[in-house]
């Protein structure tokens, strides 16, 4: 058992790792357009951290963070990455700890999944919603998902940094 | 490892759904925002403000020096239009006095138009593939209400309030696949409706549609609001049209129109709290 005071210590810190990386989203990310598309880097962030902490953890912080993003990121419907996100960090602790170990590949494995999986109940919102251009919304979730792929760059190293030092402390 | 209890993951994905359920309820019994919703924009603004500050110092900087051959061109060409429309004023004032003195004598209501705007910063401008969205630094503290118009300082139409916070708003621009507004084809007189359309969203532009069984829209047509309903003020202008196309089914006809409202990198906005209108 871990003490308390680890457990918050760890916390806070995966929680400023991430408001960095959702301050890159804002003021780099944001700015950058290919092709009218723009990466999302959102659903990475638990993906990556419920492939280091597992499903337990990593579905609880899924679960805070899909809430705040909610809050203030435009979703389909309200609590729509309350709920992706937590079932994304379940299928990426799934894979970390079942398929393979937690390296790069991974990492860039649970990354598209969670980008595919988030595009994909995106796309099945808008169809439910009357939304056409099937094809369209396809290659958005696939364009969406490799312009995202290179930001995994900076978010691997840094929940990766966390997790080792957090290890190798305790 | 010591494997998760599936019961404790499944409580997880049950408190996320309860959790949207309850958003979803509270979100559609408010007519402004939610609670929580409202909590936490009225918390992350100054951060946005922040991160909106850093990103466009950094644009500024980026394109200060890259920009200046363009700017030349750009002044060149805007001295040009300048003259041109001098002339234009002069012969409108003149067409505005005969228009007084005639209106005097044919006993005519005199035309009127009184919009009430509210100045406002763009906090963040809600980037994403999906939907095209900007939240805004006035809120139900300022009189602003969800439906309301939002302008550029030249009066061209950006889009409409969705969601109104104590100090934020969120604008769902003209380019949103869910956004429509009644229209008029300037030239004609033309009632049409112009749309977001998911497939021209991310190309910067929105579509004109109910275009009738034979169109009088050709490109370069200036489109304006209809204002017809009284919801939104008349005259303001959404954009001009680039082309007009058949439908896939090839039964209607739509025209693409590239609006005049520069949606990037905008800081200043305008929102029309209130107007009167008479015509």
């Amino acid at each position: 058992m871990l003490p308390k005071s680890y457990l918050v210590f760890k916390w806070t810190v995966y929680t400023i790792a991430t408001l960095l990386l959702c301050a890159l989203q804002s003021v780099v990310l944001n700015h950058i357009r290919v092709l009218g598309l723009t990466p999302f880097l959102y659903p990475v962030l638990p993906a990556l951290v419920a492939m280091f902490e597992g499903p337990r953890r990593g579905s609880v912080f899924a679960l805070a963070f899909g809430l705040g993003c909610g809050l203030l990121v435009p979703e389909p419907f309200p609590g729509f990455f309350a709920v992706v996100f937590p079932v994304i960090a379940v299928v990426s602790a799934w894979v970390a700890e079942r398929l393979l170990s937690r390296g790069f590949l991974c990492a860039l494995i649970v990354a598209s999944l969670a980008l595919l999986a988030t595009g994909g109940c995106r796309m099945f919102v808008q169809i439910l919603t009357g939304g056409r251009y099937l094809g369209l919304m396809a290659r958005m979730v696939v364009g969406e998902g490799l312009l995202t792929l290179p930001a995994l760059l900076a978010a691997l190293p840094v929940y990766r940094t966390i997790f080792r030092r957090c290890a190798a402390d305790y | 490892m010591k494997r998760p209890s599936n019961r404790f993951i499944i409580m997880v994905l049950s408190a996320a759904v309860v959790v949207a359920v309850l958003l979803s309820v509270m979100n559609f019994m408010s007519a402004t925002s939610a609670p929580l919703p409202n909590l936490a924009g009225i918390v992350a603004s100054p951060f946005r403000a922040a991160s909106t500050a850093v990103s466009e110092t950094f644009r500024r900087w980026s394109g200060y020096f890259a920009g200046v051959d363009e700017l030349r061109r750009e002044n060149e060409q805007l001295k040009k239009q300048i003259a041109g429309m001098e002339e234009t004023v002069r012969q409108a004032q003149a067409d505005r006095d005969e228009n007084a003195r005639l209106r005097e004598v044919a006993q005519l209501r005199e035309q009127r138009r009184d919009l009430h705007l509210e100045s406002a910063r763009v906090l963040v401008q809600d980037v994403s593939n999906w939907c095209s969205q900007m939240t805004i630094n006035k809120g139900t503290a300022q009189d602003i209400a969800v439906g309301d118009c939002v302008v550029t300082e030249t009066g061209y139409l950006l889009g409409m309030v969705t969601e109104t916070g104590t100090n934020w708003s969120t604008v769902r621009t003209i380019l949103d696949s869910d956004s429509s507004f009644g229209a008029l084809v300037f030239r004609s007189g033309g009632s049409v409706m112009a749309q977001g359309d998911f497939a021209l969203m991310n190309k910067g532009r929105l579509s004109l549609t109910y275009l009738g069984t034979e169109p009088d829209v050709v490109a370069g047509d200036l489109i304006v609001t209809s204002g017809l309903g009284g919801y939104y003020p008349s005259q303001l202008v959404i954009g001009y049209v680039e082309e007009v196309r058949t439908s896939e089914n090839g039964l209607a006809q739509y025209a693409v129109v590239k609006p005049e409202a520069e949606l990037d990198g905008l800081i200043q906005v305008y929102v029309v709290t209130s107007f009167d209108i008479v015509e």
